[in-house]
């Protein structure tokens, strides 16, 4: 495909390739560095909402927190991980996220305001 | 009403059903927002059948509809900023002529991901969700490469079938 069919299109194909494969490259690199960067001993779930951190609740220990300011969300930790167990927002993508244990691991319940990270640390609060 | 209006018509109701339909092809959904960029196929088809005023309009246009039919403020919103920025970097990389229409697309996909994030950042008050973003912006940029291969298919055969089309230059 090149000649008539290359001048429909515009520009240069072979750009293109580069560029893709240079972006490629990059994000990829990007997620292993952001997965691996931080990986200190002791993990902890930090929950807020609207922008404020409303709880944080260490991983090492399994419990759970239900929410219902901003919408009903139950936040729940067990085995070492975080996840959703229960909202009431309309498209329950924080509940499909699953388990999150990881640091720099995020739950998100966007109509509710709401985001639960993993990061590196110890300690709680309720 | 004249030719043109009617053919810009097709456009928009192709952007809105494909929207639906991509809608019902479950992708990975431990992400929010990850999907298949189908209706890029109608705008970025525009964009180098017409020009980026046309294209704005197809999107603008599905983006609205579907929102109303199908989501709600947050999804709207969403969905706009991604779509305005994806419209912006197309027509700008389009003008330049330094890629083909895949990389157009290409360019268009990762644009729509970091207005979506964008949005999300200030809508949840929340740096955090920008995690989401490189996970997205790869399987944007594959979507984006498909949609753009897509689309050169179908150009080229649009001209076939309307003789005399040519490239318009911005």
């Amino acid at each position: 495909m090149s000649g008539r069919a290359e001048r429909s299109a515009g520009g240069s194909r072979r750009n293109t390739l580069i560029l893709a494969a240079a972006l490629l490259v990059l994000l990829l690199l990007g997620l292993a560095v952001q997965r691996y960067l931080l990986n200190k001993p002791g993990l902890r779930a930090v929950v807020e909402v609207n922008g404020e951190r409303v709880a944080v609740l260490p991983l090492s220990e399994d419990g759970a927190l239900t929410l219902d300011e901003t919408g009903y969300n139950r936040i729940q930790v067990s085995d070492g991980a975080v996840f959703m167990a229960e909202a009431g927002c309309p498209d329950q993508v924080c509940v499909k996220t699953g388990r999150v244990g990881q640091p720099g691991g995020v739950i998100a319940c966007l109509p509710h305001r709401l985001i639960v990270y993993v990061e590196s640390g110890e300690g709680g609060t309720g | 009403m004249n030719r043109k209006t009617a053919y810009l018509g097709l456009y928009c109701g192709a952007a809105i059903l494909l929207s639906y339909v991509e809608g019902l092809i479950p992708v990975f959904t431990a992400i929010p927002g990850m999907k298949l960029g189908l209706p890029n196929l109608a705008v970025v088809t525009a964009l180098y059948f017409y020009s980026w005023r046309e294209a704005a309009l197809v999107s603008v246009v599905r983006i609205a509809v579907v929102g109303l039919l199908f989501g709600n403020l947050f999804s709207v919103c969403f969905s706009l900023a991604g779509g305005l920025l994806s419209l912006l970097l197309m027509a700008l990389v389009k003008w330049t002529g330094l890629l083909d229409c895949t990389g157009v697309s290409m360019v268009g996909a990762l644009g729509h991901n970091v207005g979506q994030i964008a949005a999300a950042v200030l809508l949840v008050e929340n740096v955090r969700v920008a995690y989401y973003f490189l996970p997205l912006a790869i399987t944007g940029l594959a979507a984006g490469v498909a949609i753009g291969l897509l689309s050169g298919m179908m150009l080229r055969r649009l001209e076939r079938l309307v003789p005399g089309w040519k490239q318009r230059d911005q």
